[in-house]
């Protein structure tokens, strides 16, 4: 287990670099100079060349990204084109309401996925692990911005009972963000909920197979301390995996979620800035999001190694 | 010496012709029981139908406005409503079934294209380039899928094909990997080693021995690819990323739909069910695939 640690650890300032290229690159996919995209074609010549000069594009590329990972390794992303802001201390005043966001519908969605995949598990094959899983698959096969439409539809603009956009951060005002959060965190878990709780359902079902679990039958243990003792605790480490991978699918999720709610997360950051051509923002965004998967990768694989010793990787 | 063995007359050919033949009509009845699985390829069987012949099926022409008839519902003349520049819901659902399925089908094809063969060559030979492109890979995986979509689109400026290059290298990194994997459990099989002792050329172990036994978990990762592609589609369409106007797409129409939730509930619910009954159905797809193709997979199905 050490060795697979420190194996990741060494890897990890590769992927870090790769990481980093292709959030550089993204200002470069485009054919041509990218000022122009940023500023308008018809912008100022002289404004042009200093836009031109503070991204260092007047630069050799290799020069250019150097500089950029120096910049950007000691927590200056640049400035926003469109409104001179600092990137980095924009996201930072963003990141807690998307975080919140992510967690809440985390929340439940792990509330409902575990006890949809424990039941559909144990009774296998019966009615309700045929409608349980039906629920869940279509869970995985409604697009979140799709439920999103349709809560806002159903819930918030016909019976009135929740808001449909807007709402205060969660640093200024947390019990206030909380009511504007609710059909956001419903409609972005859905996905992750139905993904769990089939993971889950598979994971039971395979340990609820294994001899050890007879041998517990056999010596008379109780069904529930079998469940829960027994079979949940084994099934639960790769459907943790699972998890760790959807919250980090959530933060890409809150980009088009945080759109329809119109919440002040960075995924709607992000987006004013994609509809603007906001380079700076758009890398530095990305950055950071690829930061958290990263790192909240490498927790839950070196968590997994913990929990689970006979894990071989390759 | 590799031709003798896939040469049809020789015992050792039609033995193995026998056996693939005797393996696909398995895989195939196992498919047919899944009763899930007939539903969604019923599905999607309508939708590429719809898809391809929409100019004949479509009662209306998609982009062609009404003024007349604004946000009317449902009714005689137009089954499903028209939006609110008075174009017909229908049509345009049948019509935007060509954007969706296509979009998907060449995403997730472009990406096999690449992918597959990436998986392969890392897998096979391994070593530092192998090391390599699988840390390549791994920083694609590093991004939330949509993100990376949403930023590749966003920095290349829209377009048709712009949103299927960036779809395609959300699977590009899925392909390489999952076939990386299977390669190396493959390269240590009794067959493989028997290949290699009497000096048969790495391509023709990878094309002729390899390869054939990925097939299966190809298609089926294809089909979870390609509803989620589909899904990805929409939501760039939604965005504002997509294909541009005034080509329909029923993410877009989803958007244009926002602006009238308490009036026009059709609206909204066309469009929407339209990709969930979709996704839905390839995915029915997919879970029957996987459980046909690959019974070791059964139990947890």
């Amino acid at each position: 287990m050490l060795s697979y640690i420190a194996r990741r650890l060494v890897q990890l300032p590769l992927l870090l670099i790769l990481a980093s290229i292709i959030v550089f690159s993204l200002m470069h996919l485009a054919p041509g100079d990218p000022v122009p995209l940023m500023l308008g074609d018809y912008a100022d010549p002289e404004a042009q060349a200093a836009l031109r000069h503070e991204l260092g594009l007047d630069r050799p590329l290799p020069v250019q990204y150097l500089s950029w990972l120096w910049k950007a390794a000691h927590g200056d992303l640049g400035l926003s084109v469109a409104n001179r802001q600092d990137v980095l201390g924009e996201i930072i005043a963003r990141l807690p309401n998307t975080l919140v966001l992510a967690v809440l519908a985390m929340a439940w969605a792990v509330a409902i996925a575990i006890p949809i995949g424990i039941v559909s598990a144990v009774k296998q094959n019966s009615w309700i692990d045929y409608l349980s899983m039906s629920f869940a698959l279509g869970g995985v096969s409604i697009p979140s911005f799709v439920l999103a439409l349709l809560l806002v539809f159903v819930l918030a603009v016909h019976l009135r009972l929740l808001p449909i956009s807007g709402g205060p951060a969660v640093t200024k005002d947390p019990l206030g963000a909380i009511r504007y959060l609710i059909l956001p965190a419903i409609a972005l878990g859905a996905q992750a909920s139905g993904v769990i709780a089939r993971m889950l359902r598979s994971c039971m079902v395979e340990v609820l197979h294994q001899d050890y679990i007879l041998t517990a039958r056999g010596k008379g243990v109780a069904n529930l301390r079998i469940y829960w003792r027994h079979a949940l605790k084994n099934a639960f480490i790769p459907t943790m995996t699972v998890m760790g991978i959807n919250f980090a699918y959530m933060l890409g999720g809150s980009v088009v979620i945080e759109q329809i709610f119109s919440l002040p997360g960075i995924g709607g950051y992000l987006m004013q800035a994609v509809l603007g051509r906001d380079f700076p923002v758009i890398q530095g965004i990305s950055l950071c999001v690829a930061l958290v998967f990263i790192f909240m990768n490498l927790g839950t694989d070196i968590l997994y190694s913990y929990l689970d010793p006979r894990i071989r990787y390759d | 010496m590799a031709t003798e063995a896939t040469d049809p007359k020789s015992a050792e050919g039609m033995n193995r012709r026998l056996r693939d033949h005797r393996q696909r009509t398995l895989a195939l009845r196992r498919l047919r029981r899944h009763k899930a699985a007939v539903v969604g390829g019923c599905i999607l069987v309508i939708s590429v139908l719809s898809a391809l012949f929409a100019p004949l099926l479509a009662p209306y022409d998609p982009i062609a406005m009404e003024l007349s008839a604004t946000l009317s519902p449902p009714s005689v003349n137009h089954f499903l409503g028209t939006d609110s520049f008075g174009r017909d819901i229908l049509s345009r659902i049948i019509f935007g079934a060509r954007v969706s399925l296509f979009i998907g089908l060449t995403s997730v094809g472009w990406a096999a294209l690449v992918g597959v063969p990436l998986g392969l060559v890392a897998g096979y030979f391994g070593g530092m380039m192998g090391n390599f492109l699988m840390r390549i890979v791994d920083a694609l995986l590093s991004f939330p899928p949509i993100l990376l979509a949403i930023a590749i689109s966003a920095s290349m400026g829209g377009g048709q094909a712009t949103v299927i290059f960036a779809l395609g290298m959300i699977y590009v990194p899925v392909f390489a990997r999952l076939m990386r994997g299977s390669t190396l459990s493959l390269r240590e099989e009794v067959f493989v080693m028997a290949a290699e002792s009497y000096g048969a050329p790495s391509a023709t172990i990878i094309l002729r021995h390899i390869l054939p036994n990925l097939v299966g978990i190809i298609i089926v990762q294809a089909t979870i690819g390609f509803s989620s592609a589909i899904i990805s589609e929409a939501t760039l369409s939604f965005l504002g990323l997509g294909v541009p106007p005034p080509l329909p797409s029923w993410g877009r129409d989803l958007n244009d739909a926002r602006g009238y939730l308490r009036d026009a509930w059709w609206l909204v619910m066309v469009p929407a069910m339209t990709i969930v009954v979709n996704v839905l159905g390839i995915n029915f797809l997919g879970d029957g695939l996987r459980d046909a193709l690959d019974p070791r997979m059964r139990t947890r199905g």
